[in-house]
Order: C-alpha cells, then structure tokens, then sequence
C-alpha cells in the first residue's frame, strides 16, 4: 500500500503544480508561455509513446511523426471537410492509425529488424511525408488544411489556457498508464525481447504479438496527441511532420532519456524552449542539438533524466546499507 | 511409448549444402538425466535448437509428453514445459537478477488470460510471481544479488542464474548447454549441487556438456554424437567403454 | 521531341543519377564492411563536398582540380576526425545507439553546413563546360561523362584496394572479426577511422560531381542518404557490387518514373523500390541470407 500512498502523493502534487502554472504565469506577464507549455505537453506524449516502443521494447522505428500527423490530419480533415465533431474526428482518426500501425507492424516490424526496420520506417515516414504534399486536392497539399476550434460535448476549447489544462491532464494520464504498464508482466516482457528476443521466446514470450502491441500503443499517443495538435494550431501543413521533426523525436527522446518515461519530456522542453530563448541562436540549433545528442550518447547514455534516476538510486541503496 | 517424456525420431537438420544432424533418434523417460556429449561440432547445439523450437527439422519429429512439437514455435513449446540455457549465457541485459527470473516465473500457461484481467486475480498472481522467483533466488544462492545488473556478476552466477530463470517456469524438461563452460572447480561444484536439487524436484534434464567427470557424475543415460550422427547410446559406464566413443574423442580424457 | 529521344535521354539521365548514386551507395558500404554501422549521415558528407568544392572554387578562387583535391581530402579527415570523436567512443555500444549516433552527427553535420556555408543554394558550372554533346539526337552534358568516368575509375580502385592491397583485405578482416583481425596485427581502429575516411572522401567525390547538374541545398544530405541507402538495399547490404548496381537501377528508375510518370514526385520511385525491396527480399540481389 506504500506504492499507492506514493502514487496519491505523487498525483496530487502534480495536478496542483499543473493548476498553478498558468495564474502564476499570467501574474507575472509571462503568459505566451502558457502556449508553450501546451506544445512541450503534446509532444511529450508523442514522446511517452515513443519510449515504449523504442525505450523499452527496443524497436528502432522512425514511424512516430508520421502517425503523429495521421491524427493530425485525420482531425482536420474530418472536422473542415464532413463536419464531424472533433472527439469523433480524433477517435476515428486514431482508429485509421491503429488500422495504418496494424497492417504495417505485420508487414515490417515483424520482418525486419535493427537497420532494416529503422529504414524501413523511415521510408514509410516519407512516404506519407508525399502523400500529405502530393495530392492537393485531397489533403490541401503544401498549403495545409484548416480546423475548427477542438470541443468536447459543447465545450469549446478556443484560448491557450483551456488548451493547456486539457492537454496537461491528458499528458498526465498518459503518463500515468505509461508507469503502470511498463512495471507489468507485459512491460517487463517488453523488456526482456529488448535484452534478447530469442531467449525471451525461450521463455514463453511470443515476441511478435509483443511487437505489434507495443507498436499500436505507441502510436495511438501519437495519433491523439496529432489531433490535439491539430486543433490547437488551428491548421495542418505537411511540414510539421517530415523527417526532419522525426528526427527531432529521436533527439529529445534520447537527451531526456530512454526508458524513464518522463525523460523524454526534458528533452521536449529542451529542443522547445531553447529557439525561444535565443532567436538569435535559430541558426546555431541544428548543430547545437545535434552536438547535444552526441555528447549525451557518449558521456550519459542512458540520459539526463536517466543518469539523474540512477545517481539517485545508487545513493539511496548506499545510504540504506544494501550495497549494488 | 507414452510414458516417455521426449521423443526425438529420425531427425535431420540440413543447412545448405551441410548437414548438421543426420537421423537421430532417441527418448528421455522422465525424471531422470541424459547426458548428449560429442567432439565440437557435432551437432550437439543444433540438436537443443531442434527440439526447442528455435530451427525446424528439415527431416523427422519430435514428440514431448506424447505430443508432436517439432512444427511449434519456441514460445508455445517453452510454454508447454520446455526450458533452456545456452551455450553463451543469454540473459536479459535490461533487467535486474530478480527481474530475469520473473521472466521465467510469468511464463503464460495455458490461457490464464482471466489471471491477468480480474483485480483480485491479478494481485494474487502478482504476488505468486514475485514468491516464486524469490524463492528461486534463494535456490540459486543469489538472494542477497537481486537489484544487481547480470553483467555485474561473475560468469558462473550469471549460468546460475539462467539456471533458476529457466527453473522458474516450472518446466517438465530442462536443456542445459554447456553450462560448465568457463567456470572453475569452485563453480562446477555449485553447478552440480544445483542439477541434483534440480533432478530431485522430478524435473527432467538434457545436458550437453564437455566436462566428462560432471556428465558421468550427474546422467543416467548418454547419447554421443559424432558429425550429425548418435554413435552410442548407453548408462555412463557402457559409454566409457564404447570403442567407437573412444575412436571419436581419440582418448580424450574429462 | 520524339518518342525514341525521349527515352535515350532518360536513360542517359538515369545512368547519370545512377552514377552519383552508385558512389554514395559505395560510401556506405566500405564504412559498413569495415564497422558493420550503417552511418545514416553519409548524404552530409555528400553536400559538404558539393558546398567545399563551389565555395573553394567560385568564392576562392582555386582552379578546378585543386577545388577538387582540397574538398574530398577535406572531408576525407572530417571522416576521421568523426570517427574518432564519436564512433570510437561508442564502439562496444547497443547497435541502436549507434544508428541514433549517426542520426546525431548527420544533424550536426547539417547544422556546421548551415553555419560555415550559409542557407543559400549552391550552384557550380560543369567541369568542361556546357556544350552539351548528341548522342542519338539525345543532348548529353559533358558532365555525363565525367560522372561515368570517375565511377569506373573508382570503382576499379576500390576493387583494387579491397582485394589486392593489404589495408584494404585487412580492413575486410575487421568487418569479419576485429578480434581475430587484431590476432593478425592488424589494428581494427585504425581500419575504421580510415574506413571512415574513405566513406566520407567517396561521399564528398559524389557531391562534387552532382552539383553542376543540381543545385545544392543543404536539405538535400536526407535525400542522397535515402537514394544511397536505396541503392545498396537494392543491391545488398555490404556487397560493393550490389552497391553500383543498386545506384544505377535507383538512378533508371527515377529517371524513367519522372520522365514517363510524374516529375513532381520523382523521390517516391527510388523510396518504393527501397520498400520494395525490404519487404521482398531485405538482403538485396546480392545479399547473403544470414539470421
């Protein structure tokens, strides 16, 4: 029962800080941030999903952007296009993404593996990347598609600050069910084929269904996190999710820290935050993140999050006398 | 005939133009210990692979507990009671000492889907994994190891600890391959206290394995190959005086 | 134009491409012979020698085959300076983080492009100038023939260098097994970073000699990662062989869909025949079948 006290503890401090942010901010005029904030959280669940999937299943797919943007433009084109309600246009929207992730896990993931899987994925990425641009008269092309404001029930959600409470208490729930299905039986499995897939099927693990599981996950954080996206911005173009924000993903997963869950989301607000800061460092990002990357796979590589979470451990088992 | 536990008959294992395993055929009753020795090369991996499901025979079946496996995929026959170690210890390098063994100890069997959905039953279960596997641990002699990383621990826990994974589900047979390797007179002991203890929870054992003194010390039965093909079938005793085992090993001694 | 021009040309286009691909295809698989990592940010090492060749020889003023020398020795020791700093710090890594490695060093490599050469696209006029030559009443540009030229010459140096000298069986051994190799003398850090070296110096010769038929921007590196990659999917992960074969086939097939079907989308042919091939037969045409 210790783990639920700290569950309720950890929860409630969570909301109350997520509560608390946006009056602060307005109180001391800083409140563009609040836009801010809502985009660390919608990517931060994108980058929740990736984990699974990279992070702890070990699965190497540069896939997440492009089902990231089937929510997006599923949402928008539903809701410009045939009127459907937003919650409708998401909930169908992810369940042409699971429908996309279901064909192409069986086609790929379950073929392919390490640098094949990885370009394998990356070619789908593009793919869709061309699809989006290449016929106009569908997608809007290059041009892009725009969306009525995100409601649910009648409740509109029109102004920065009703974005932000939305998508944080969906960030957090998210984050939530990515804790407790990472300590499962299945979270633990994930772990196992990510050690060694075939002693893991040595074990009873029928690691292909593992795969595709994990896959769909995954991407369905992705795809209603593309939906929100979607409405927040208003419009839709093909830019937002070509290769180079895939590879972005990979950037802030990898700084923030592979299976931690929330590391991720450091590495989100890192490579956010940083071009508002500096506009005049616009130029020097590509570089500069690049740089990043590399330094922290070579110096700390499970992570700035990661490296915290163990430095912490190690100085808890040493004070409690256990010893590692 | 269904009293045996396994049941390898006419098997072949081709590779291109190489022939790994040429008709073999032989059973294990239950609850004793085969021991499959052979100069390197002899097909003794290959042999373990075929009846865990890992490569398919290219040539004859396989049968465990009377039921055919040899078109099974390695998962469905760990689940049905088969479980191994390998050659290079293969454990899960993402996972700590406990955790390993609870892989083993979550093995699904049957459908116990309703296991893992009721509330209730899943706490239940929960707690059943986690008594088995520390139990396990204590088995193995690693409790006081168990939020170590496995590639902390010296080589002969590491075997040890592949060992009480693969006990950890619970399995009729147990395939031990090479399990002595690289390990000192030290460990070996260890080893063997672990194969008795095992043998005496009525678990079944196949063991490859080099060290000759630990094969005769610990199987009730040995098989020999020699380039794909069983040469000798036989108690330890007839083994050592097989002439055709001799020829292969060309006096090779434990 | 008539219909019989029409396809001399393309294949002539397509020959071409197929040429540029063929030599980024190589530079990907001597750097994977060698280290077994399939170095994502190859297409980077491709602009940098298209952008060091047009600023040496444009903005500097160097004659040509001294741009030329000065580009692809330069990124020849950017290849190793690379290797050294990251590659060989990594060495005994997760093969997933040496792929996301590279995703890192081609950011930073697009990033130092953007910083050291600016934003704007570069152009840069044919090595022997523009009167194009007819062939078949098809107009080909000289460049064609130089682009034809330096792949057969490279390719017979590579051939040469991998089966006949000793660095280069040497470096084959590492791919095998660096620890035998080592056994051998041989000292398998030095073969990458010159594998490396190599790779990058092929890539940069690439580039090089693309950009005085296109102009180069510096998100073009995801683009002739992708078609390079293309081409040694094609023709088989590691073979040099299936690497040229590859190229070419990716360079016909672009030429031929653009010409016949759709310029527009002309980089969706080579990413189709990439996914073609993955879900086909993923150890390419002249593949091994291991695992």
């Amino acid at each position: 029962m210790n783990d639920l006290r700290k569950s309720i503890a950890f929860s409630s401090v969570a909301l109350l800080l997520i509560c608390v942010i946006p009056p602060f901010l307005q109180r001391i005029n800083y409140s563009y941030l609040i836009g801010i904030l809502v985009i660390i959280a919608i990517y931060g669940i994108v980058i929740m999903g990736y984990d699974l999937l990279l992070g702890f299943a070990g699965q190497l797919s540069f896939a997440q952007i492009a089902f990231f943007g089937m929510g997006a433009y599923g949402s928008a084109l539903m809701t410009s296009k045939y009127s459907f309600s937003p919650v409708l246009a998401l909930a169908l929207a992810l369940l042409f993404s699971m429908g996309i992730a279901f064909i192409v896990g069986h086609i790929i993931m379950l073929r392919l593996q390490h640098i094949y899987l990885a370009i394998a994925t990356l070619a789908f990425g593009e793919v869709f990347s061309r699809v989006l641009t290449g016929f106009p008269s569908f997608t809007g092309g290059a041009v892009g598609v725009f969306l009525p404001p995100f409601s649910v029930f009648g409740l509109k959600f029109d102004s920065d600050i009703k974005f932000y409470y939305l998508v944080c208490i969906m960030a957090f729930a998210f984050f939530m069910f990515s804790t407790n299905i990472v300590r499962s039986r299945w979270g633990i499995s994930l772990l196992a084929l990510n050690s060694d897939e075939q002693a893991a099927r040595c074990m009873g693990i029928n690691t292909s269904k593992c795969k595709i599981q994990v896959f769909i996950m995954s991407i369905s954080y992705a795809s209603i996190a593309g939906s929100l996206y979607a409405h927040f911005q208003k419009f839709v173009v093909p830019e937002q999710f070509s290769i180079v924000h895939s590879i972005e993903l990979i950037l802030m997963l990898f700084i923030g820290g592979t299976r931690t869950v929330w590391g991720g989301l450091i590495g989100v607000t890192i490579l956010q935050v940083l071009p508002e800061i500096s506009e005049w460092l616009a130029d020097y990002r590509p570089f500069v993140s690049g740089a990043l990357l590399i330094v922290i796979l070579i110096f700390m590589p499970k992570g700035i999050i990661g490296t915290l979470i163990e430095f912490w451990k190690d100085r808890w088992a040493k004070s409690s006398g256990s010893g590692k | 005939m269904s009293s045996q536990l396994l049941a390898v008959e006419d098997v072949y294992r081709f590779f291109g133009g190489l022939t790994a395993l040429s008709n073999v055929s032989f059973v294990v009753m239950p609850q004793t210990t085969l021991g499959v020795i052979g100069p390197n090369g002899a097909g003794k991996t290959t042999l373990f692979n075929l009846i865990t499901g890992v490569i398919p025979c290219s040539q004859g079946k396989i049968f465990f507990k009377g039921q055919q496996i040899s078109s099974l995929e390695d998962y469905e026959i760990a689940r049905l009671g088969v479980s191994r170690t390998f050659q290079k210890v293969q454990l899960f390098h993402h996972l700590n000492v406990l955790q390993n063994i609870m892989v083993g100890a979550q093995i699904q069997r049957r459908s116990d889907f309703l296991n893992t959905v009721i509330p209730g039953k899943r706490m239940a279960e929960k707690e059943r994994i986690l008594r088995r596997s520390l139990e396990i641990l204590k088995l193995i002699g690693l409790e006081h190891k168990a939020h170590f990383a496995p590639e902390n621990l010296p080589i002969g826990e590491q075997k040890l600890l592949e060992i009480g994974r693969s006990l950890a589900t619970d399995p009729k047979l147990l395939l031990l391959d090479e399990p002595a390797a690289g390990l000192n007179d030290y460990e070996i002991e260890m080893l063997e206290q672990i194969i008795f203890r095992t043998r005496q929870l009525g678990i079944t054992i196949l063991l490859v394995e080099h060290r000759m003194g630990l094969v005769m010390r610990v199987s009730d039965r040995i098989i020999v190959l020699n380039y794909g093909k069983k040469i000798a079938d036989g108690t330890p005793k007839e083994i050592q005086q097989d002439s055709a085992v001799i020829a292969a090993y060309l006096g090779e001694k434990a | 134009m008539e219909y019989s021009t029409q396809i001399v040309q393309y294949i002539i286009s397509g020959i071409t491409l197929g040429s540029i691909y063929a030599i980024i295809g190589l530079s990907f698989t001597v750097i994977y012979n060698t280290t077994g990592v399939l170095n994502l940010a190859q297409g980077d090492f491709t602009v940098w020698g298209g952008f060091s060749l047009a600023v040496l020889c444009t903005h500097l003023g160097l004659p040509l085959p001294l741009g030329l020398i000065v580009s692809i020795l330069g990124v020849f020791i950017l290849g190793i300076i690379v290797e050294k700093l990251v590659m060989f710090p990594l060495r005994k890594a997760d093969v997933i983080i040496l792929i996301v490695v590279t995703v890192g060093i081609s950011t930073s490599l697009q990033g130092s492009t953007l910083l050291i050469f600016g934003k704007e696209s570069k152009a840069f006029p044919a090595f022997s100038g523009e009167v194009p030559l007819n062939l078949f009443g098809a107009f080909i540009s000289l460049q064609v023939v130089w682009i034809l030229g330096v792949l057969c010459i490279v390719t017979l140096i590579l051939w040469y260098f991998f089966n006949r000298t000793i660095y280069g069986k040497a470096m084959q051994a590492c791919s095998e097994d660096r620890v035998a190799a080592r056994a051998m003398g041989i000292n398998p850090d030095r073969m990458s970073y010159l594998s490396w070296g190599i790779g990058g110096a092929l890539g940069a010769l690439a580039g090089a000699l693309v950009i005085p038929i296109t102009l180069m921007d510096f998100n073009n590196a995801g683009l002739f990662a992708i078609k390079g990659i293309a081409a040694i999917v094609l023709g088989g992960l590691g073979s040099y062989r299936g690497a040229a074969l590859g190229g070419f086939l990716i360079g016909l097939l672009e030429s031929m869909g653009a010409g016949f079907i759709s310029p527009l989308n002309k980089d969706i042919f080579a990413m189709t025949a990439l996914i073609g091939m993955l879900l086909i037969k993923p150890s390419g045409i002249f593949g091994k079948k291991n695992e």
